[in-house]
């Protein structure tokens, strides 16, 4: 009886159970289907705002010299009252070395002589002495040799003799060619030794003489650039029948003479020195020149000369060309107007052998006013020259083997002018990634400009095929560097600096725009204050800085 | 007897004096709680060391033993995303207005790789490896509307914005466990495990201090910050990450207590207070820490110099790449390598059961987290129903100023020596997870044996000696 009362009971707790157990997962299951509707982020409506974060990008100061970066420019030069000048150098140039223009030829000689020879019993001799003067030539008629150091070089010598003797030793000497080292003259010693009685005794040898230097003895005697071969015969007295008078010849050469040095008077050669330089400050010119200020460009020519002569130059060619501008060519003269270029450098004297003389020469009284309104790219250059101009055959030259002249040519451009619409482009590759977040961006320019010049930049991005797609400034007339305000002559000093600051604001439209560009064109005008002459002073500096404040784009999906 | 009816009287008014003193309305949700609620899981223990199983042995299955997973915020998603129409719109202004000086992210997971128990008398003996997550992740409301607005919106535009008071702990370790629990007489229990912790990987800011200032007319940052960032991750050597450096990785120890005890005030109340997770690791491998060099120098970032980022009319690839090192220099942040420790969110909890019947029991819960700089306290009430001695089911109610409906559900049950439970810490919020600011799903698997009799100690009825007159 009780169990059939309970039995009901613990069906309804069975029931309960089971309702709960069955709610508790059914609630992970509708949760499910709840979560995924109330977490449908498609749903999300594009927010009309956007966080702007300000970041500080570029904070930089610049000087003359941070537009200069390029190799072309030597230096920026500071003058003694602190303005500034642009140096521009060409790259050091050089001659022949000297023993590709001087050649000592080939010498050669042939001389005969009769000759008596008394009776020579058996152990008696008799010496027979003979001199055949040389004359060595090494360029125009007018050398003079004084001495001749070899490295290199040799003597042939070949003769015959009837001398019918048994025994006889010929001594050859050269009195003027001298051992470097011991100092000894060049001797042969040769056989002519006759014992069969042959009706011909000959000799031929080959001497090298790279050991040896000529001295010449110029002062003394009535013919330059002579040596005297001395031959000397000693004969051995024998029963061999007297034949005299005999004959006695000499011929040969020196040939391969190359010198380590020369010394004398050497006369005229030439020497050609042709070359370029680039006046980088032009490279990018597109139009519009400037005119520079009363003595504002020095021409300076730097030569070094180990070579012991004086050297008169003058120019084949020196002329200015610019592409863009017209006349596309100035002719240069440095000299004075009706003059002709020319300049003469003097080389080390005897005693400084071994020694470079180093000649500056400067050359204000030039055209190069005239040539810079042309804004020049480039100088073209041909100098030659021409040693010994005065012909002073007293003169004591001296040449060393592989000396050369060198030149190195230079202009000096004080920062002192007047700019008027000169404008440069340039091209350079463009990709810009990661920017589609970017809503919106302003750029701020705040630009202190220390220097008297005005700059109106702008920037074009195009495409593959140069085609613009937008620009960076879209008012032609902005002017993002106010030049600063000059005081007169004769310092035309910048009195303080220029303020400007500037927003450019780039839409989401401008940014999708700019990021198929493949290149960007920069443009900029530049024109001095005012455009009145100017001068740059060491002590002038721009300051720009380049903030961004950028509209982050909230994607929803 | 008037002065021990006077003594039992005082117990339970301080008890509950107690919790209704603490149960102040600056509670927050916590996980864990509702395993006070159902009594046969021998993992109830977790909670509190002093819990003793109801069974002579229990063992989990390997990995499915005790799987949770929980996330407790102090925003709900609709203080987010304001809903107009079919349409969800992202206003900032309604977002900020919703959010806290300081809003919270709590996300923790766990699992347990092994475990096992057994009795011995009256001592409770137990074993237990278990891997931890807990990311803790404090972003201040200033921090939030700078990221909104921007420091280059006119609301930030030449003021001084404070960004201090953000925090981030991000730990993962591995916990290895030995457990014991005493039943010291028939109305007290006592418990503790003492835990070797495993450091694995540990993200954590000691000082997150940041004031910018920008100027409205260059955009020249002023920065004044006070950072200190550690971290032990694998990889920060800068090698590629192995699965053996997260199992082997013992470079990285530290130590922590769980402290239990329970009191059976009368046959109607019980209660309980633990103490859990007091302890510490010291990272000591794969370190990388960011401070501030000088944390009393304002730093001004005014913009690169382009003249070290362009050479010989090209640019510095090598220099552009190494910008943000450059703006972290910039800062005066630098990076090096130093040791540090860092504390286990440690908790408290204390409860209080109420037996209505034998098969029907109410719960009170307190508890709170402590967090490096941070208290996370909530308060719970539940309802057990012990259908039978293999049967719990539990609802409960728990309460957080940023959201007082929370309800709770969790079943336990036994099917012969297998037992699964299933916790579900706020049932609602599957229907309304735009309005929850927490949820916890914990489940597991064990198999028990050997009933041993129920935890609740039946107290004597009073002798008429003792009844209150």
């Amino acid at each position: 009886m009780k169990k059939n009362h309970l039995t009901p009971l613990l069906k309804i707790k069975s029931f309960y159970s089971l309702a709960l157990l069955a709610a508790v997962i059914s609630l992970f299951v509708v949760s499910c289907n709840k979560f995924s509707e109330d977490f449908d982020f498609n749903k999300v409506v594009v927010p009309d705002w956007n966080p702007e974060f300000a970041i500080p990008m570029v904070n930089s100061t610049f000087v003359l010299a941070d537009f200069f970066g390029d190799s072309g420019i030597q230096y920026i030069k500071t003058n003694p009252d602190n303005s500034l000048s642009l140096v521009y150098t060409s790259t050091e140039m050089f001659s022949q070395r000297v023993e590709d223009f001087v050649n000592i030829p080939t010498q050669s000689f042939n001389y005969q002589s009769p000759f008596i020879v008394p009776p020579l019993p058996q152990g008696t001799s008799f010496e027979v002495s003979l001199e055949f003067p040389i004359q060595l030539m090494a360029g125009s008629p007018d050398q003079r040799l004084d001495s001749l150091i070899l490295k290199n070089g040799s003597l042939h010598i070949a003769g015959q003799t009837n001398l019918n003797r048994d025994v006889t030793e010929l001594t050859v000497k050269i009195p003027e060619i001298i051992h470097k080292t011991t100092g000894e003259p060049l001797i042969m010693l040769i056989s002519l030794n006759n014992p069969n009685q042959q009706s011909n005794v000959t000799y031929d040898l080959n001497v090298p003489i790279g050991d040896y230097k000529f001295i010449f003895d110029n002062i003394g005697a009535s013919t330059k650039n002579q040596i005297t071969i001395q031959c000397s015969l000693r004969i051995e007295g024998d029963d061999n029948p007297d034949l005299s008078p005999y004959n006695f010849s000499i011929n040969g050469s020196f040939s391969n003479l190359d010198f380590k040095f020369l010394f004398g008077y050497l006369g005229t050669y030439n020497v050609s020195l042709s070359d370029s330089l680039s006046i980088s400050l032009f490279d990018k010119t597109i139009g519009g020149g400037i005119e520079i200020g009363q003595d504002a460009v020095d021409l300076f020519v730097e030569i070094k000369n180990p070579i012991g002569m004086t050297i008169a130059f003058g120019t084949e060619y020196f002329y200015a060309t610019s592409k863009v501008n017209t006349p596309n060519k100035v002719d240069i003269n440095f000299i004075g107007t009706g003059n002709q270029n020319s300049f003469q450098v003097d080389g080390p004297d005897i005693t400084q052998v071994g020694e470079i003389i180093e000649t500056h020469l400067d050359f204000g009284d030039n055209n190069f006013s005239e040539a810079f309104n042309i804004a020049p790219e480039n100088l073209y250059y041909k100098f030659v020259g021409e040693s010994n101009p005065d012909g002073d055959s007293l003169a004591s030259n001296f040449v060393t083997d592989t000396s050369r002249i060198s030149m190195t040519v230079g202009i000096e451009l004080k920062l002192f002018t007047a700019i008027k619409e000169f404008k440069i482009q340039d091209t350079l590759d463009f990709t810009l990634n990661d920017v589609q977040q970017i809503e919106n961006l302003l750029v701020r320019i705040n630009a202190t400009n220390g220097f008297p010049l005005n700059a109106n930049v702008q920037l074009y991005f195009v495409n593959s095929n140069f085609t613009v797609l937008d620009s960076l400034i879209t008012d032609p007339n902005l002017t993002i560097l106010p030049g600063a305000p000059v005081s007169g002559a004769p310092d035309y000093r910048v009195t303080e600096p220029a303020h400007k600051m500037t927003d450019i604001i780039l839409t989401s439209e401008r940014i999708h725009l700019i990021l198929d560009a493949k290149k960007m064109i920069v443009r900029a005008g530049l024109s001095t204050t005012n455009e009145q002459l100017i001068k740059i002073y060491s002590d002038y500096s721009l300051q720009i800085q380049i903030g961004t404040i950028a509209g982050i784009k909230i994607k929803t999906n | 007897m008037k002065a021990k009816i006077t003594r039992n009287t005082i117990i339970k008014l301080i008890v509950i004096i107690l919790f209704l003193g603490i149960a102040t309305p600056v509670v927050l949700a916590q996980a864990d709680r509702s395993m006070y609620f159902l009594p046969i899981l021998p993992n109830a223990r977790i909670v509190n060391p002093a819990i003793y199983p109801q069974y002579n042995f229990y063992i989990g299955v390997p990995f499915l033993s005790s799987v949770k997973t929980g996330i407790e915020n102090t925003f709900i998603y609709e203080d987010i995303f304001q809903k107009r129409g079919d349409s969800l719109y992202l206003d900032r202004e309604y977002l900020l207005s919703n959010l806290e000086d300081k809003n919270t992210v709590n996300l923790n997971f766990s699992e347990e790789i092994l475990t096992f128990g057994f009795k011995a008398r009256k001592n409770y003996f137990h074993f237990r490896i278990a891997d931890i997550i807990n990311s803790n992740v404090t972003i201040t409301k200033d921090l939030l509307r700078f990221g909104l607005y921007g420091n280059g919106s006119d609301y930030y535009m030449g003021k001084t914005i404070n960004l201090s008071g953000n925090a981030v702990n991000l730990t993962y370790y591995r916990e290895f466990s030995l457990g014991f629990t005493r039943q010291i007489n028939p109305k007290i229990n006592a418990g503790i495990n003492l835990k070797y912790l495993q450091g694995i990987a540990n993200a954590y800011t000691k000082n997150l201090d940041v004031t910018i200032e920008t100027d409205p007319n260059d955009f020249t940052i002023t920065a004044k910050s006070n950072i200190v960032l550690h971290s032990s991750l694998p990889g920060n050597d800068g090698n590629d990450i192995k699965p053996l450096d997260v199992f082997t990785n013992t470079g990285n120890s530290g130590f922590a207590i769980d402290l239990g005890g329970s009191y059976v005030i009368d046959e109607k109340f019980t209660a309980s207070a633990s103490l859990l997770n007091l302890g510490s690791i010291n990272w000591k491998e794969n370190l990388k820490t960011y401070k501030t060099e000088n944390p009393s120098e304002s730093f001004v970032f005014d913009g690169f110099d382009l003249n070290d980022f362009i050479s010989d009319k090209e640019i510095n690839q090598e220099k552009i790449t190494s910008i943000l090192d450059s703006i972290k220099d910039e800062l005066g942040i630098i990076e090096v390598k130093e040791s540090y420790r860092s504390k286990t969110p440690s908790t408290m909890i204390l409860n209080l059961d109420y037996n209505l019947t034998q098969k029907d029991q109410f719960g009170f819960i307190f508890g709170s987290q402590f967090l490096e700089k941070e208290v996370w306290p909530t308060v719970s009430l539940g309802y057990t129903r012990k259908f039978n001695r293999n049967l719990n089911l539990m609802l409960s109610y728990s309460a957080s100023p940023q959201n007082y409906f929370n309800l709770g559900v969790g079943v336990a049950a036994n099917l012969g020596p297998l037992q699964f439970y299933l916790i579900n810490e706020n049932f609602t919020a599957p229907f309304m997870l735009s309005k929850a600011s927490f949820y916890v799903l914990r489940f597991g698997v064990s198999l028990v044996f050997g009933k041993n009799g129920p935890t609740q100690i039946k107290v004597d009825e009073p002798t008429p000696e003792q009844a209150v007159p």
